[in-house]
Parts: structure tokens; sequence; C-alpha cells
């Protein structure tokens, strides 16, 4: 069996588990082989880069290095920041010999490989094509707004991911199992990211206009790729309600635990209790099988 | 385009190349400023900021509190129809501010930023307890967001006993890069 090098990032390690595990999950019911390099460290997550130029370049590089020593091609990062930092360094280097010089020096690994980063997204949409039948039971109910923010898909030149003003991979992946996905403006929109650090009526104000879009849209949930997306629309989802005297009740999934749902994974594999926003109900709440349009 | 190379002396091919970024190309369409998300934030727009950096001003950019409003979202770079690669160029600017000393007053995401790089010197990895206390502890704001953590907690999503091992590679990887960087200046 093919295996892909997993690289979960601090953020599924930690804050994000159900990402992980009902990502995990995913993979084993569908038979596609994962190894969890023990020794990765943090890919810099774009802060480093703000203070060490260099530092930011080494530490996504150096965890390549890693994947690439185990004799691994391909390297999965589910983070959509961990994602973009592969990527980008990986441009960087193409770009400008003397930079990579100067990188290979500091990692101690040569760069003429190249581990191939994907994201779930992307891997999942190969290895299901050849594929020609997936489970599609019991979210016929699902009307779902696929949002995939902004480092996934950003700059397009850098992640080649997708189509970067109207992305669609995680809108096809839903439906071939049964879901179905809207179609709405803000898929791409930012979420206001870490200023809420700095700034948290700000990113309320941002976030507030997505919940609207895609309520707009007619959605009942959210499917998302990033844990910094995931956690201001779900755990912030309470202060945009008291803020803007809204009564939103969107769960906020991770496609993953969507995905692995329709494929018999059961629910305690999904990390569901972990989200502020209770989606329990209307995952499990519905008869399986029963359309409940 | 003339570039200050400000405390940091003679610098490392990274710096060199983040600033390697022609604006010149630049025609001020706007498209940037019209698509940032956090526009309201700033006191100087994306298209301003390019534009002095076109003249080769470097000192208003630097001083500015928009460079760390900025949380590279991309949405300028994937936008500009001239391929500047405006959240680049705002990263060479945060870098030679920092460095330069020039951080403007009150700028608590460079105190974040410098938090993330301590925790990671210690652990390697993000983790929780230490980032939140050495950043709280800098920026001596202790109940912001304090209902979200307690909600996070309850949900098992923050383990404050639960620290990463393993920060021995980081530690040498950014050794080496300091190393590196001192030669250079």
């Amino acid at each position: 069996m093919k295996r892909y090098a997993y690289y979960p990032g601090c953020s599924l390690e930690k804050m994000a588990q159900e990402y992980d595990v009902s990502f995990r999950n995913l993979c084993d019911r569908l038979g596609i082989g994962l190894e969890e390099m023990k020794d990765w460290f943090c890919c810099g997550a774009g802060m480093v880069g703000n203070i060490s130029p260099l530092l930011g370049l080494a530490v996504p590089l150096k965890n390549l290095a890693i994947a690439h020593q185990r004799g691994l091609a391909q390297l999965v990062s589910p983070c959509a920041a961990c994602y973009n930092q592969f990527k980008r360094a990986q441009h960087e280097v193409a770009a400008d010999p003397k930079l990579r010089a100067e990188l290979e020096e500091i990692i101690e690994y040569p760069l003429e490989h190249s581990v191939e980063v994907l994201h779930p997204l992307e891997m999942l949409e190969r290895e299901l094509d050849a594929r020609p039948q997936l489970a599609h039971d019991g979210v016929d109910h699902l009307r779902v707004a696929c949002y995939y923010g902004c480092l996934l898909t950003r700059p397009p030149k850098v992640v080649t991911f997708d189509n970067c003003e109207d992305p669609q991979s995680m809108d096809r992946l839903l439906r071939r199992v049964g879901i179905e996905t809207l179609d709405w403006p803000q898929k791409t929109a930012c979420c206001g990211a870490f200023y809420a650090m700095v700034n948290p009526s700000k990113v309320l104000e941002l976030t507030h206009a997505i919940l609207e879009g895609a309520t707009q849209a007619g959605a009942n949930a959210f499917a998302v790729a990033c844990p910094v997306c995931h956690l201001n629309l779900d755990a912030r989802q309470p202060e945009v309600n008291q803020t803007y005297g809204t009564n939103f009740n969107l769960p906020v999934f991770y496609f993953s635990q969507l995905m692995a749902f329709t494929q018999g994974v059961p629910a305690e594999g999904l990390g569901l209790w972990r989200h502020v926003v209770d989606p329990q109900p209307l995952l499990l709440g519905a008869p399986v099988g029963a359309s409940a349009r | 385009m003339e570039v200050p190379l400000s405390a940091a002396g003679k610098d490392s091919p990274a710096l060199a190349h983040l600033q390697s970024v022609s604006p010149d190309a630049c025609f001020q369409c706007n498209r940037c400023t019209a698509g940032c998300p956090l526009l309201p934030a700033m006191d100087l727009t994306p298209a301003r900021m390019v534009h002095h950096l076109l003249l080769g001003e470097w000192e208003p950019v630097l001083r500015s509190k928009a460079i760390w409003v900025c949380v590279h979202c991309e949405t300028c770079t994937a936008r500009c129809p001239q391929e500047v690669d405006i959240s680049k160029l705002l990263q060479a600017a945060r870098v030679i501010a920092w460095r330069g000393g020039k951080v403007a007053p009150d700028q608590a995401i460079a105190t974040y930023f410098a938090s993330f790089l301590e925790n990671l010197y210690l652990y390697g990895r993000s983790a929780e307890l230490p980032l939140t206390l050495i950043c709280k502890l800098k920026s001596e704001n202790y109940f912001q967001d304090f209902t979200l953590g307690l909600r996070l907690i309850a949900r098992g999503r923050l383990n404050f006993f639960s620290l990463p091992q393993g920060g021995s590679a980081y530690r040498r990887l950014y050794d080496r890069v300091r190393q590196k960087e001192a030669a250079g200046a």
C-alpha cells in the first residue's frame, strides 16, 4: 500500500484534535496509509518569518527533509497554514539558487529532491478518482456551505490549489458522498485569522458576514479545512450572536468529519463533543438513510 | 528600488529575497485595497504602502500600524493584475521594522510573534500554556477572550497539562540560523 507522510501540525495535535481523529479514521476506512513523522516540529505558522525570514523558510524545509529521509515522496498537511508554509518555502527556493544553497547548509540536507505537499482535499480527490461508488447514507438533510478561507487557496501561483476565487474541490468531495453543497459568495473571504488576538471585535464583524452569507444561501452547516477558520466560526459564534443580536446556530464541521460519517465511522470517532456549536442534533438527529427535506 | 538594510547590516539572502519584490509595476488600480478584509483597521492602505515603496520611502511604511494589522490572507497578492507580491513586501517591512526597533507603539501582534518564537525555542511545537503565559505577561492584557478560553477548556480543546516534546531539532535549526545571520551582519 502506498503511504503518505502525515504532518498533523500543532493545531491538530491540540486544539483541533477532532480534525486529526476524523481524518485518520476516514483514511483508515478508505484504506489510505498515513505515516506520522514522530519527530516533526512547528512549521513556523507564518509567524516566524515575520521576525526571521531565513528561519521562516528553514523550518518547513527541515520538516520536509525529515519526510524525505524516511523515503516518503508525498506529504499530507491538513492545516491550511502549515500547507501554505510548505508550499511557500518550496516556491521561494525554486526561484532562487543562492537562497537554496544557504538553506541547504542550514537544514543540513540537500534540496534537489522534492517532496510533494498535498492538502487532504487534493490527496482524497486523487485517491477516490478511481473508485466507482462511495456510501452516502443519512446526510440528505444537510445543506453545506464549503468555506475554504485564505491560506489553502492563496496566492494561486504559490499554492497551485484549485481556483482561488471559486474553489470546488471540497464541494466535489462532499457531493460524492451524497452531501448537498451550496454556491455562496464568501467561500474564500478572510475570517480575520489571528487578528482576533489583538482586536476580537473586528474578527466578529468578518465572521458575522460569513455566517450571514451562508445563512442567506440556505446553509444549515459549514464545512471547513482549516483550524483557525473553525475556531473563529464555531467558538466565536456565541460572541457574534451577542454582539449582533443574531441567533445563528450553524454547526461547523471539518470536511473530514462529514466524509468519515458517511463512510461509517462511528460518531465517537469524529470528536463532535469538542465543538462549541453542538453539531450532534443536526448530524445524528436524522434517521439514517431517510430524507429530511 | 532603494532598500534600507537598517540595524541588521548586510543581510542574508532570505531578506534580500524578500526585498527583491519590486513594486515598480504598480499603477495604483487599488484592487489590493478594495479586497483587504482588514482595511478599516489600517492607517495606510495597501496601495499607498506600495506607492511609498515605489518612491523608495520606507520610513512611513516601517512606522505604520498597518503592517502589523495585515494577517497575510494573501488576497492582495492573489488579485494584483501586475503581480506585485504585496503580502511579501509587507512581510519584508515587518522584518526590517522589527530589527530596526521601529515597531509602532502598542502593536500587540508583534508581541505575539515574539512570544510564539520563544515558546518554539522551548518546545519545538506550539504549546498553549507557555504561549498564553508568555503572551499575557508581555502584553499585560490578562482578560481578553477569557470566556472563549473557558468555553474551550470545557470542551477539552485547551489542554494545559501536556507539553510537547522535541524542541531540540528546532533549537538546532534556530541556532544555526542565528549564527548565519550574525555572520552576515
